[in-house]
């Protein structure tokens, strides 16, 4: 059963990826996505220490990373990588043992937001221009042999 | 080899979700096959690039 897109699911897919398009009816594409995009956000805070999603440690690159609804409300509400904060010549001398694959984390967690904004525009595009996506998909069935209305 | 594992990570995740919310007017092969057709591409490509920078660099050392 396929809902008819609308703005108001760009909510839940911002915030957790791939509800969106789970809650269009296209459900194999959504847990494809929720488990792409997911899988990425959550190696890449592990990996970095939850640095990824925090702006004192990435005050331009978190903004990447808040495709994903997760970043902002994660790091805002609940900043876990405070403890970790350090001030001054303190941060310079005692803050050393940052993990070898930190970049690599934030790399994951920027590209993991990203990746759901292109998401977020897939959505926005069915609801702007759904005529688009109609003609392309009767194309689509002309040449699978089968007349628009049957699939 | 470690980087090279996160770089083949993060193409094959880009090839799977741009499969999936790019409108095809004609596909004619299944989402599997299109997504490793992308990934090779991608991959390869990326690759191909930097062994060019490589030599590129290595001349000029």
């Amino acid at each position: 059963m396929t809902k008819k897109p609308h703005l108001g699911l760009l909510l839940p897919a911002w915030i957790l990826p791939g509800s969106g398009h789970f809650l269009m009816g296209e459900r194999l594409k959504g847990v494809a996505i929720f488990a792409v995009i997911n899988g990425l956000w959550i190696t890449g805070a592990l990996l970095s220490d939850f640095e990824a999603i925090s702006k004192a440690f990435h005050p331009y690159l978190v903004w990447l990373g808040a495709g994903c609804g997760a970043t902002p409300l994660i790091g805002i509400l609940f900043d876990p990588v405070a403890e970790n904060l350090l001030q001054g010549i303190q941060s310079v001398n005692t803050y050393k043992d940052v993990g070898q694959y930190n970049d690599s984390g934030v790399q994951m967690v920027c590209f993991a937001g990203l990746l759901n904004v292109m998401v977020l525009l897939d959505i926005a595009d069915r609801v702007i221009d759904p005529c688009g996506r109609k003609e392309s998909e009767s194309q689509q069935n002309e040449t699978d042999g089968l007349p628009a209305e049957r699939k | 080899m470690i980087d090279l594992f996160f770089f083949l990570l993060l193409t094959a995740s880009l090839s799977i979700v741009h499969v999936f919310v790019t409108p095809q007017p004609r596909r004619t092969k299944s989402v599997i096959n299109e997504i490793s057709r992308y990934f090779v591409s991608i991959a390869g490509l990326i690759l191909l690039l930097a062994i060019i920078i490589k030599g590129v660099s290595a001349v000029f050392q």
